[in-house]
């Protein structure tokens, strides 16, 4: 008897400690994107994004019918983020759950006052991951997010997942994540570079078919036609909380390759023998970049950062045998030359422009410090404009392709 | 308390103290036909049964009077209804003839061997010349009387029964016994002593394949419905003086033969006795099944998994013998029971030793992932699918979601439905007739499968799931274990719907616990894992042939070591090795 009164007591117990959240799937909205704007007829515009799981997974039956919609934007002026949810009820007849949430977007405007202040939620509230992207757009977020549509696939979430995951395959997306984003934004010593989203626009102008890199665009004015609305391209630095500055493709690279979070990119090097052709080369890291900082006798930080890389030879236009083993030294330089000046436009950018060290050098300077005390009042924001500061790049050229050499064209 | 007393006064059978009427229907029909007094009938028939049981179970020994065994025997057999025994009265031919009385079951009986073995030698070739003595002895008992008897006995057995076996009997148990099991027993007048003549000739299936335990390599017989040719079975792969068969009836109504087989130089003696004391303590009507053997015999009744493995398989029982193990067979059934067992033998296969190591060891993982997805599968789905929504990837949530979106139930019923739909399944399988068992597999397939999504009861991934459940649970090799899997299946869906993950996590501790307190004949259940003991590469995986050095640590047997440490004897061993030539 006794046995079974404590064996009744130890069974409640354990419901004791029961959450009791219980919830089926079906009876949550899922929440894919968030974006935030400065309000209209409040503090804040709230744009959620909501998966229709009925149409992605097609249980409706409807065979190949690929125009049902799958996901489902409201925007709503709130006074703050998680006062959306709440309001959501007006018009869904479903919980918000924010776990699923793949990017948060902040609109221009209001990154550029208030960034920090409401990335603050994000860290504190349960529902949001570390994983979650945050991103900027260049103009409203909730353009960005009613123009977004997967085309590719039928899930918005996998849109933003993957899209915002493309940061491993090309130079022109930072590596992000709001932790990351919040780290950089939060500590001495680095600025925040977050991925910059933007709305295709036709920016009027004459036709210009000067060559240009591919990285040279930003988000929302790469010349192109047809596809989807929104592009992902360049980045959007953050300094002390708010938005400074937008980096274009190739110096978003640049910052990655310091940063060592870059992972490949193609570059286009003009020939250094043929003007007007070009040497088409695939750029991967080799190692991570060594980062060397020395406080100077005028107390001013000198740093030196040495890139090395390595990549494979895709094209030659010319033709010149550059594959020869002698004559590799030749594209090396041309590509590390190359490299040298977007890394001279965007050092230009971060000391001149910004004032801000996306680059994060300032984690390499931390370790000089004997205190944290000492590091914060060393002022490393203040002191990095006037800092020497010169990045180098060491290339290799690691496979010619599947052409031992090649004759030039007649 | 009373309360549980109450209940079991009215729930639990007790045998009535005196005769109650239980049949006074039968007897109310039969005073209106017959017009037999009230009651009567069936007092009488109590009475009588009471005197005969009571006759029997104080043994009664044999008298020297032919007539008198040949009464109480009629009475005991119920002739003349009875119509099953055989009394043969004959003279045998001796000088001066001596009557006799053979006695056997018309059925069980090999009727040529009683022809050809007892009756014509007995009638036609005795042709033994009786000294004076010994013939004279019945009617003048003397002062070694006693002593002649015996001489008489002696010579009938060893100069005129041909038979391979010819055991003398003292008592009407002894005879009763041998004459239902078959046996043929031969009462000669004057003596107090019959001779019980082996004539055993039960039809009975020959010995066919593996029904349960099938596999691809390794051989293919099976046990069959005869303890002797189970035994000769094993006897045929383990050739050796020291496999000893000790018999031990079980049952007092219809006793039977329970065969204990061990090696006497490697089993464990504590082990042996142990296990036969149990047999022995057995008090029971009827055993006929070594299920409810198992049942009289292991450790905790209530125990979460079955402690004994049963096995179709006389290479196993050999196998298991080998290792220390003891089997018990019991008469009348093809399955041998194998003590100590442990959780890890629950998942092992005949053929994980036949095939090369690493497909026994792949089969092996494959069967804990089986055991696995079987127990937990539909917990953790109802788990995460209704707690941890955060776990899945986005992709599979959006496809759980719309999958769900048109079904009325909770996760949990659904679950909960398919699972007792497929339990249905089934248990239905096996109870159906073979001749409609193809209706079953549309019924099964097309009307829960496919018509349950089409009707948007449960969702199709639900189907997957329940699947991949019921594979698992097959790929559970010994079906008693997989039995307990399948119920506890349900506790696990209860938890994870009441509790989620916690839920689980608590219930896997619990249940690991009980099953850690649990023991086979003193073995722990989860040996060699826990506790840790020695142990060759044969429990988790499966160990090349040439590494199972030592026989299990926790089985305890009289020697451990079963092969030397180099036991290719063709490889070239290392200057290492060679200094100790066969390890310890």
């Amino acid at each position: 008897m006794r046995l079974l009164k404590l064996g009744f007591l130890l069974l409640t117990a354990l419901f004791l400690a029961g959450c009791w959240d219980y919830q089926e799937p079906d009876e949550v909205a899922w929440v894919v994107a968030l974006g935030l704007d400065r309000g209209r007829e409040n503090l804040l515009t709230v744009t959620l994004q909501i998966a229709v799981a009925a149409n992605i997974a097609g249980a409706g039956g409807g065979g190949a019918g690929g125009t049902e919609r799958t996901a489902l934007t409201v925007s709503m002026d709130v006074p703050s983020l998680l006062a959306a949810t709440e309001l959501t009820h007006a018009w869904v007849n479903r919980r918000i759950d924010l776990s699923h949430t793949k990017v948060v977007i902040f609109g221009r405007e209001l990154a550029e006052t208030d960034f920090s202040r409401h990335l603050a939620p994000l860290v504190r509230f349960r529902e949001f991951r570390p994983t979650t992207q945050v991103l900027v757009a260049n103009g409203r977020a909730e353009e960005v997010l009613r123009a977004a549509e997967p085309v590719l696939e039928t899930n918005p979430g996998k849109y933003w997942e993957l899209h915002t995951g493309a940061w491993d395959t090309t130079g022109f997306i930072p590596r992000n994540g709001f932790l990351n984003v919040n780290i950089d934004n939060k500590s001495p010593g680095a600025a925040a570079g977050v991925i910059l989203v933007g709305v295709r626009r036709d920016e009027g102008g004459p036709p210009d078919p000067t060559p240009k890199s591919q990285g040279s665009y930003k988000a929302g004015t790469i010349p192109r036609r047809g596809g989807p609305q929104v592009d992902i391209m360049g980045a959007a630095v953050i300094r002390n909380g708010r938005m400074v500055g937008v980096l274009n493709g190739d110096e978003t690279a640049i910052m990655k390759m310091v940063r060592g979070t870059f992972r490949e990119t193609i570059k286009v090097v003009p020939d250094p023998l043929h003007p007007g052709q070009f040497i088409i080369v695939q750029i991967f890291p080799r190692q991570q970049p060594e980062v060397d900082v020395r406080i100077g006798e005028d107390g001013l930080p000198r740093v030196t950062a040495r890139v090395l890389l390595e990549g494979n030879i895709i094209f030659i236009q010319s033709g010149e045998h550059y594959e020869r083993p002698e004559r590799l030294r030749q594209v090396e330089r041309a590509v590390e030359e190359n490299l040298r000046k977007d890394a001279r436009a965007a050092l230009d950018k971060a000391q001149n422009e910004f004032g801000a060290d996306f680059f994060a050098l300032g984690y390499h300077a931390k370790r000089l410090f004997p205190t944290w005390q000492a590091w914060e009042d060393f002022a490393w924001d203040e002191k990095f404009p006037e800092a020497a500061v010169s990045i180098d790049f060491d290339f290799q050229v690691r496979q010619i392709g599947l052409l031992r050499e090649t004759v030039p064209g007649r | 308390m009373s309360l549980l007393r109450t209940l079991s006064r009215l729930l639990v059978f007790r045998e009535p103290q005196e005769p109650v009427s239980a049949f006074d229907s039968g007897r109310e029909d039969r005073r209106r036909a017959g017009g037999v007094p009230a009651g009567s009938g069936y007092q009488d028939k109590f009475r009588e049964t009471y005197r005969l049981n009571a006759l029997l179970e104080q043994d009664p020994p044999l008298s020297t009077s032919l007539d008198e065994n040949e009464r109480l025997l009629r009475e005991i057999f119920r002739l003349p209804e009875n119509k099953d025994v055989v009394l043969r009265p004959f003279s045998i031919a001796t000088d001066p003839p001596l009557r006799a009385l053979l006695v056997s079951l018309d059925g069980p009986t090999d009727r040529n061997v009683q022809n050809l073995a007892i009756l014509q030698p007995l009638m036609l070739l005795a042709g033994l010349r009786l000294d004076q003595r010994l013939a004279g002895e019945e009617n003048t008992p003397g002062a070694n009387g006693a002593s002649t008897r015996q001489e008489l006995l002696r010579r009938i057995r060893e100069t005129l029964l041909p038979g391979s076996k010819v055991t003398p009997a003292g008592t009407f148990k002894d005879v009763i016994s041998d004459i239902l099991s078959g046996n043929s027993v031969l009462f000669v007048d004057g003596l107090d002593t019959a001779l019980v003549i082996e004539t055993r000739g039960w039809a009975s299936r020959g010995v066919g394949t593996p029904q349960v335990e099938a596999v691809i390599r390794g051989p293919q017989d099976a046990f069959t419905e005869q303890i002797r040719i189970n035994i000769t079975l094993v006897r045929k792969i383990l050739r050796r003086s020291s496999l000893v068969t000790e018999f031990i009836k079980v049952g007092r109504m219809g006793a039977h033969q329970c065969a204990v087989l061990y090696l006497d130089d490697i089993a464990n003696p504590d082990l042996v006795a142990e296990v036969k004391r149990r047999l022995r303590s057995i008090q029971v009507d009827y055993v006929s099944e070594s299920g409810m053997l198992e049942q009289f015999i292991e450790d905790a009744p209530a125990g979460l998994a079955p402690q004994v493995k049963a096995t179709e398989r006389p290479d196993r029982v050999a196998a298991s013998l080998a290792e220390g193990r003891v089997a018990i067979l019991l008469d009348g059934n093809p399955w041998a029971l194998v003590v100590p067992t442990t959780f890890f033998s629950m998942l092992h296969a005949a053929e994980d030793a036949y095939v090369r190591w690493p497909f026994g060891t792949f089969a092996r993982f494959i069967r804990y992932l089986g055991l696995g997805m079987a127990l937990l599968l539909p917990g953790v789905y109802v788990a995460i699918i209704t707690y941890h929504q955060e776990f899945v990837p986005t992709d599979l949530l959006l496809a759980f979601t719309g999958a769900r979106e048109q079904v009325p139930f909770p996760t949990v019923v659904e679950v909960l439905l398919m699972e007792f739909s497929f339990e249905l399944i089934r248990e239905a399988g096996i109870r159906i007739p073979g001749t409609v068992g193809t209706t079953l597999g549309i019924v099964g397939a097309l009307i829960l499968g496919q018509a349950a999504v089409e009707a948007k009861i449960v969702s199709p991934i639900l189907i997957v799931i329940v699947a991949l459940t019921a594979l698992g649970s097959f790929a559970i090799p010994n079906y008693p274990f997989s039995l307990s899997i399948r119920m506890l299946r349900f506790a696990y869906i209860a938890l994870g719907s009441l509790l989620g993950l916690f839920g689980i996590l608590v219930g896997l501790f619990v249940h690991l616990a009980l099953l850690a307190r649990l023991t086979s004949f003193g073995v722990p259940y989860l040996a060699p894992v826990a506790p840790v003991t020695r142990s060759g590469p044969d429990f988790l995986w499966r160990g090349p042939a040439w590494e199972q050095e030592q026989r299990p640590d926790y089985i305890d047997p009289l020697r451990r070591r079963r092969q030397p440490r180099i036991s290719r004897g063709w490889v070239r061993v290392r200057k290492k090795d060679d200094e100790r030539p066969g390890g310890r």
